[in-house]
């Protein structure tokens, strides 16, 4: 090519994101008539457009149909696009700060650390005070990307292949801790202790939605306000500095905001893997590297991604279900094996 | 007021005595060489005058303030500084390395102005990489990545560019066309260029004055002539080498001798050839 490439504008951000809210869209429509019990899509458009009062519409769905509806799938839904929204940007931001495409709250340990603080929360009964669970989740997974950025930098310099290496000794320590704390906890405490090991979104609760919508918004308008700072970090912190950003605060910042993301996912859905990793990765070879376009297109895509493969889990061993976890592993960790592959 | 000074300056990494007792002044559009041997303190000398590193003792000066005490937006504003070389792990393009010069002055949420694209082609015009400006970096040839830093640094507007052995990996025709471009902003537009560099005769050519670090001391400074000697060379490097006098512009050159050179045998005396 020997013409100068369009650089980026807010009419290809607003662009992308409404192709990728279709995505989104669709992807949503077809998760909600998908599952066991047969709802068809025109049944579910008529339900809605009868619940908003449109004239000459009556609604087709019985009593059961509609709880399995409104009670189960849509909290799932909509729990699903959100941790997958939230792991997807968490995804982003750590692999800009890390400068390694390799990254993710998972590999990272960072969910693990969330997992550990709050299965702490459930044992020791911090988790019935507000903010209890997704709190101590927030400072575990800090906790863990903290001592992820001391391990890796301990040598002076911050080599790709150390901060990985960091992320397997943390991950292997609070795994360690993960498995001490189930086998002291008690009976009725241990079923909604194994749940966030799996990775799980069958219990979706309107307060764990409305707790993490709060969290990711927070978190993400953070992110987006730094956007411009990560693409300059992406080539180092040397030269962020020269090219005046004031690198400490602004990775604090980042650093905080993803942990904060994560252990709201985390706290809600348990140990999900690689999606973070994933993500960002499709998303940047499709749209480029730039991050006010990368991070909202990813916390859409990242959206979709989740929802899809929840619908896979929910639907593969019909009548029974697979944790979500299980799917996104199964396709992430070959994934990985690939990246690795190519840029080694 | 000179635009860049450095008053006894000592810096220490872990101990280890890295700049000792720098005193210098720069003059706003001199041309600066500095040269060095290996380990001597260049590249850490290029960290404390934009501000990464903070002096142990002594004082720096930018335009009369101390760069540590100064935004790094501020000081990116005044000082652009071209690396070695920098790793590419994600997918840029050139374009988007070089609009990355204009940070300092687009805010938060804005986007690039019509001036900022304006700066930034005629930053890649004249380091003659428009043809490539939609490649990414990872594609490029370690010249031509070269040229792209130097683009991002001209791009920030800086009114002092500091250059980190920039021509190590350019072939001698972008040598010559990076320091005369570079040469002909300082002075056309008063940029003032400290530049670390390993080729004595591109110093000799291009710079106003010149300073020889040896072990973290400024040990010779001056003009060319004064600094480029057989003698200060053998004192600094500990290696012979002949300098005369460049056929046209009468500037110091040098040439390089090895030991097996005509006039070489009285280096090692009494049997003191290296034994292979």
């Amino acid at each position: 090519m020997t013409h100068p490439a369009p650089h980026l504008t807010l009419i290809r951000i607003f662009r992308v994101c409404l192709l990728l809210l279709v995505l989104l869209a669709g992807v949503s429509a077809l998760s909600l008539v998908m599952g066991p019990a047969p709802i068809g899509i025109a049944a579910v458009f008529k339900c809605i457009l009868a619940a908003v009062r449109f004239p000459g519409v009556s609604d087709p769905l019985n009593g059961a149909e509609r709880t399995i509806l409104f009670s189960i799938r849509v909290p799932r839904i909509l729990l699903a696009g959100l941790v997958g929204a939230a792991l997807s940007c968490a995804g982003v931001v750590f692999q800009a700060l890390l400068r390694n495409p390799l990254a993710d709250p998972y590999v990272l340990g960072v969910s693990g650390g969330a997992a550990v603080g709050a299965i702490i929360a459930i044992v020791t009964g911090l988790g019935s005070l507000p903010f209890g669970i997704p709190g101590l989740a927030f400072a575990g997974g800090l906790l863990s990307i903290l001592l992820v950025w001391g391990l890796s930098g301990a040598t002076g310099e911050r080599r790709t292949d150390h901060t990985l290496l960091a992320g397997i000794i943390v991950n292997a320590f609070f795994s360690a801790l993960i498995m001490f704390l189930v086998s002291i906890t008690s009976g009725e405490q241990i079923h909604s202790v194994i749940f966030w090991l799996m990775g799980d979104l069958a219990m979706a609760g309107e307060n764990d939605i409305l707790l993490t919508v709060v969290f990711l918004i927070a978190g993400f308008a953070v992110m987006f306000l730094h956007a411009r700072d990560l693409n300059i970090l992406l080539t180092g912190e040397e030269t962020a500095l020269q090219l005046g950003i004031p690198v400490k605060r602004t990775r604090m910042l980042l650093l905080i905001s993803a942990s904060l993301v994560t252990g709201a996912a985390v706290s809600v859905s348990g140990i999900i893997g690689f999606v973070g990793l994933m993500v960002p990765h499709i998303v940047r070879m499709l749209f480029g590297s730039d991050h006010r376009l990368l991070l909202p297109a990813s916390l859409l895509f990242g959206g979709a991604f989740l929802m899809a493969a929840d619908t896979i889990a929910r639907i593969v061993l019909a009548p029974a279900e697979l944790p979500v976890g299980v799917v996104t592993a199964l396709c992430g960790a070959p994934y990985f094996a690939y990246l690795m592959k190519r840029s080694a | 007021m000179p635009i860049l000074e450095l008053e006894r300056i000592s810096f220490k990494y872990a101990e280890k005595r890295v700049l000792q007792d720098v005193t210098l002044t720069v003059a706003r559009g001199e041309f600066f060489g500095i040269l060095g041997p290996n380990g001597s303190g260049k590249s850490t000398l290029l960290n404390l005058i934009d501000g990464i590193r903070l002096p142990c003792e002594g004082e720096i000066r930018l335009k009369g303030v101390a760069p540590g005490k100064m935004q790094r937006r501020d000081v990116a504003r005044l000082v652009a500084v071209v690396p070695q070389e920098a790793s590419w792990v994600f997918p840029l393009t050139v374009e988007e390395v070089v609009l990355m010069g204009r940070t300092p002055y687009i805010g938060r949420l804005a986007f690039e102005s019509e001036r900022d694209l304006t700066v930034v082609r005629s930053a890649m015009e004249a380091t003659d990489i428009l043809l490539f400006a939609s490649r990414l970096m990872e594609t490029l040839s370690g010249g031509e990545r070269q040229r792209v830093l130097i683009a991002r640094a001209l791009a920030q507007e800086p009114e002092v560019i500091l250059l980190d052995e920039p021509t190590s990996s350019l072939d001698i025709a972008h040598q010559i066309r990076t320091f005369d471009l570079i040469r002909s902003l300082s002075r056309s537009a008063g940029l003032t260029v400290v530049s670390v560099t390993q080729d004595m005769n591109l110093a000799s050519l291009y710079c106003d004055r010149i300073a020889m670090l040896e072990e973290g001391r400024i040990h010779f400074l001056g003009r060319p002539g004064e600094v480029i000697t057989e003698a200060n060379i053998r004192e600094v490097y500990g290696v012979n080498v002949v300098v005369d006098h460049h056929p046209l512009t009468g500037l110091p050159r040098v040439s390089l001798l090895g030991s097996h050179s005509p006039g070489q045998e009285s280096r090692w005396e009494s049997g003191a050839a290296p034994q292979l």
